[in-house]
């Protein structure tokens, strides 16, 4: 009664101070659904893979006849605890399923088989760089509250015109890992980089395929703005964000939709919306009128998962040892960066590159072994301004490229004794991607790349040159250090981009030395 | 509470009359039955002296009867509702303070763990057979969901 008092007391009191401004913060989490990589589905038998025939990937449990009971796939148990072994979790000794009620054609249980009051793993941390453009690279640390198992649902064709709705049932019961980030997030770019991450990590450990294309790695964000200072706002969750480019526009946009609103004395309204990525804007779904009410309960016929926990032991037929599956882990993204940056002497900028497409990472260790005299920055200035640029020009995707390390390391060898210049580098790019059975020198045969390092043939280029540019050889004499450009590109135009430049340059520095002393 | 124990009465006759080398039948029992013969004495109150009507708001109802998909228009539906609730409500009277929740009795058992191989499936036929409508392969199902007819809106 007292404390009643006392607050209604100091709320009447006037208040004295304008408030000062205080900026607005963005709030972002996620929830990722990972498809678990695996041949068969989590508690019953038949097949996952994509694109199978209409309703074939479907046992009798998976369209919910009665008598068929669920039987827990191991693979997808040991898939889900090296995962979350590699992002920091706390594995749990003993988990549960639990049912997730609600009424769907393409759900013919009527529930979800998951985990809800005992998850796989819980409390894990991801740490993982962002790089926005334009801003410098920093490094994010995340809290990964809960993993868990789950059951996907059938796929639904809607019929608008006959209404109706066809369902397929063959992803009913694809094994599936949740997880669930902390509001740790503020930005797009943020959200997009931890997913970024995400993937490396799962496609390194082989857990998930993460083709977003076809649904196997499903990002939800939940998204909200507060005042600093103040409590979380109402937040807004934004579905059916499709390739990792759009988890970024999604989030960006949703913030300034709030963030308008919010300026025109508007209220935010919690309520799923989704990304439509061609208009490039978030709308509003049609929502369930009531809270959903999922009537958890815990699944009878699956009893707990117990797991082994102790330092050293061996898994058996019927009991997985945690400590068995964290000697299977593979390096992580982390730790090949730190690698790289400690033992190749790259730039933190160069490594995630690197890492992030491990295509070029493959060719870079290729690389750096066979030419251990070749300076890295060399290798991976090529790799990433010439061979990563061709591809991004061609749109062809990194994998579809198939020049070998074994020929690039031949290029960059030629290029490094100055056989052959960078731009005739990049011309056995393109050949190479053309003709991915000829050799390197055959082709610089063939195409008669060789660089040009006669001293006297490059002087007559030179001579040719300064004659063709008397306006720039006019402003180098001057003193305009940087006319020289235009008349060492007239010997590049002269020689059909075949002459050493260095000598050129050297050359041309001499003849105009030369030339001004008469 | 005693038609149960009248029914667990009969089967025990019928168990103590039949053929002990028959088959597996739940309604012939075997081995004589380990469910207490008399209801053991308790604090809960008595159902069928329990007269008091605790009136169920429209709201609610409606929410049932979307959760459940089950019509409880009659007068018939809702008594059994009302006994329903009656029936399970006398489970906040048994104190399970400090009591961890028996979620299934094989809590010490190990789950059975099968192999990653693709053992069913490719059985589109025998799946499809169950439905009453398919259209090329597909199963096919009204639009969403659509809402029961609500009453009193």
């Amino acid at each position: 009664m007292r404390n009643y008092l006392t607050i209604r007391r100091l709320a009447t009191k006037p208040i004295l101070a304008q408030e000062p401004f205080r900026k607005w913060k963005s709030v972002v989490g996620l929830e990722v659904h990972a498809q678990i990589a695996s041949t068969s589905k989590l508690f019953s038998g038949s097949g996952t893979s994509f694109g199978a025939p209409l309703n074939t990937s479907v046992a009798p449990f998976d369209a919910s006849i009665p008598g068929t009971l669920p039987v827990l796939n191991r693979k997808c148990v040991e898939s889900g605890i090296k995962t979350a072994l590699a992002l920091g979790c706390q594995v749990n000794e003993v988990s549960m399923f639990d049912r997730k009620h609600y009424f769907y054609a393409d759900l013919p249980n009527g529930y979800q088989i998951t985990q809800q009051r005992a998850a796989l793993a819980n409390n894990g941390l991801m740490t993982f760089p962002v790089i926005t453009p334009g801003q410098k690279l920093y490094y994010k640390s995340v809290k990964l509250l809960q993993l868990q198992l789950e059951q996907d649902s059938g796929k639904s064709l809607h019929d608008d015109h006959l209404k109706r709705s066809l369902v397929d049932l063959n992803r009913a019961g694809l094994p599936l890992m949740e997880l669930v980030f902390a509001p740790d997030l503020e930005t797009g770019e943020e959200a997009a980089s931890l997913v970024k991450e995400l993937m490396l990590i799962l496609r390194r450990l082989q857990t998930c395929s993460c083709k977003m294309e076809e649904g196997a790695l499903r990002v939800d964000a939940n998204i909200s703005i507060n005042q600093e200072g103040d409590p979380l706002g109402v937040r807004t969750e934004v579905k059916n964000i499709g390739s990792v480019r759009s988890i970024s526009q999604a989030i960006t946009f949703e913030i300034n939709r709030q963030l308008d609103i919010v300026s025109k004395g508007g209220r935010i309204t919690n309520e799923t919306r989704s990304w439509d990525a061609e208009k490039r804007c978030t709308v509003a779904m049609r929502d369930k009128e009531v809270l959903q009410d999922y009537r958890f309960m815990p699944e009878p016929n699956l009893p707990p998962l117990h797991l082994n926990l102790k330092p050293g032991s061996r898994s058996t037929s019927e009991l997985l040892s945690v400590a068995e599956l964290s000697e299977e882990i593979p390096e992580l993204p982390e730790h090949t960066r730190q690698r790289l940056v400690e033992f190749n002497k790259l730039n933190a900028e160069t490594a995630i590159i690197l890492v992030n497409e491990p295509i070029l990472l493959e060719h870079f260790m290729y690389i750096s072994k066979s030419l251990k005299n070749l300076p890295t920055k060399i290798i991976t200035n090529f790799l990433i301004n010439d061979l990563l640029t061709y591809c991004n020009k061609l749109n062809l995707n990194l994998d579809d490229c198939t020049i070998s390390s074994a020929n690039l390391s031949d290029i960059l060898n030629c290029l490094h004794l100055e056989e052959i210049n960078l731009q005739a580098a990049r011309q056995l790019i393109d050949l190479l991607h053309k003709n991915p059975n000829e050799s390197v020198a055959n082709l610089i045969d063939q195409h008669k790349l060789q660089q040009i390092s006669n001293v006297h043939e490059i002087e007559t280029f030179c001579r040719q040159a300064i004659a063709n540019q008397p306006k720039a050889v006019q402003q180098y004499k001057k003193g305009k250090a940087k006319a020289l450009f235009a008349i060492v590109g007239e010997v590049a135009k002269i020689s059909e981009q075949k002459a050493n430049m260095k000598i050129v340059v050297d050359c041309l520095e001499n003849l105009l030395k030369t030339t001004a002393q008469k | 509470m005693l038609r149960i124990s009248n029914k667990i009465r009969f089967y025990c006759k019928i168990a103590a009359k039949s053929d002990l080398k028959s088959k597996l039948d739940f309604t012939q029992l075997r081995h004589p039955t380990k469910v207490p013969q008399q209801p053991e004495p308790n604090a809960f109150p008595d159902l069928d002296n329990n007269t008091d009507d605790d009136p169920i708001d429209s709201k609610t109802i409606q929410l049932l009867e979307r959760l459940s998909l089950v019509d409880l228009d009659s007068e018939e539906a809702l008594k059994t509702l009302k006994s329903s609730i009656q029936f399970a409500n006398r489970i906040v009277d048994i104190p399970t303070e400090n009591v961890p929740a028996l979620y299934t009795v094989l809590e010490k058992q190990q789950l059975q763990l099968r192999n990653d191989s693709v053992t069913e499936g490719n059985c589109r036929q025998e799946i499809l057979r169950n439905a009453k409508i398919t259209d090329e392969d597909y199963f096919v199902s009204p639009p969403g969901n659509i809402p029961l007819e609500q009453q009193n809106e």
